[in-house]
């Protein structure tokens, strides 16, 4: 069947892609309803950090010539995925973050990533403030903070 | 033979002027309800019917809140269950005031709506069974 991708954030113009086919692969598939709220606290204990620290660092002989840009907090708040995968999304958000300010733009650098990297097809939000409720394959989900950004992605169709 | 294609073509006309004025008037019930609700519409792919299910939904769980409090979690939750009831699985919603999203949905499954102050992204996905090998 025929598939739309969407991108859009609420202040932005909006364009529509155009419509592609996907090929749906054989695989197992359980609905596992998760949601995530914007009110939820913050739980400091497990927090990650996604740099290593200056102090695992060997001393260089010479100063850096520019402060390092402090590392951003990692908080996993909720997970269904196997902890490399894991990792890999908050590398990538990372990344994206370090690249684009439009939240819009770093949902679609991470999801594009993950659609490439482990196949269709997966959907990615990123915000401060949202609440949601979505259904996912076995194994694919999860929803951490970057700093103040929240980040949730997930695999379905 | 003449008279039977004028007849042809006035029966023609009178049935696209029919289709017309049909559209008009539900754009127009369409554009007041909208009104009336505070709502928005953003982007869209999706039958009117399924449009009007979600602005009603939103609408109607938005009110029965109190006052200044949003509980997007719950509006998400009440959205999603209702379209999958509904409409079949697997639907999927998010809420919320600051956020950006990039997803690929069925066609015919997704609206991008605000109502009040709050925006309403909500997209349906298709399913695979288990697989039973």
């Amino acid at each position: 069947m025929l598939l739309r991708r969407r991108r859009f954030d609420k202040t932005t113009p909006l364009a529509t892609a155009l419509p592609q086919k996907l090929t749906h692969h054989q695989s197992s598939f359980r609905e596992t309803e998760r949601k995530m709220s914007e009110d939820a606290k913050k739980n400091i204990a497990g927090a990650l950090t996604a740099r290593p620290n200056s102090d695992d660092q060997k001393p260089s002989p010479l100063p850096s010539p520019a402060p390092a840009v402090p590392p951003k907090k990692v908080i996993i708040k909720s997970a269904d995925m196997i902890p490399d995968m894991q990792k890999e999304a908050v590398d990538i958000a990372v990344a994206a973050f370090e690249k684009y300010n439009v939240e819009k733009d770093v949902a679609e650098q991470i999801k594009k990533e993950f659609d490439k990297r482990h196949g269709p097809t997966w959907h990615c939000i990123v915000g401060r403030n949202f609440g949601s409720y979505v259904t996912h394959e076995t194994n694919h989900f999860v929803y951490f903070y970057l700093d103040q950004k929240a980040v949730l992605l997930f695999k379905s169709g | 033979m003449e008279g039977a294609e004028e007849e042809l073509e006035r029966r023609s006309k009178f049935l696209k002027s029919l289709i017309q004025k049909k559209k008009t008037i539900e754009q127009q019930e369409q554009h007041d309800h909208l009104q009336h609700n505070n709502v928005r519409v953003r982007a869209c792919d999706m039958p009117l019917p399924l449009q009007s299910r979600a602005f009603r939904c939103a609408r109607d769980l938005l009110d029965s809140m109190p006052p200044k409090k949003l509980d997007s979690k719950r509006l998400a939750l009440t959205l999603k269950k209702e379209f999958d009831s509904s409409y079949g699985p697997a639907w999927h919603c998010i809420v919320g005031t600051s956020f950006g999203s990039y997803v690929t949905h069925s066609l015919g499954g997704f609206v991008y709506f605000s109502i009040d102050k709050v925006y309403v992204l909500l997209f349906k996905t298709a399913v695979e069974p288990l697989d039973h090998s």
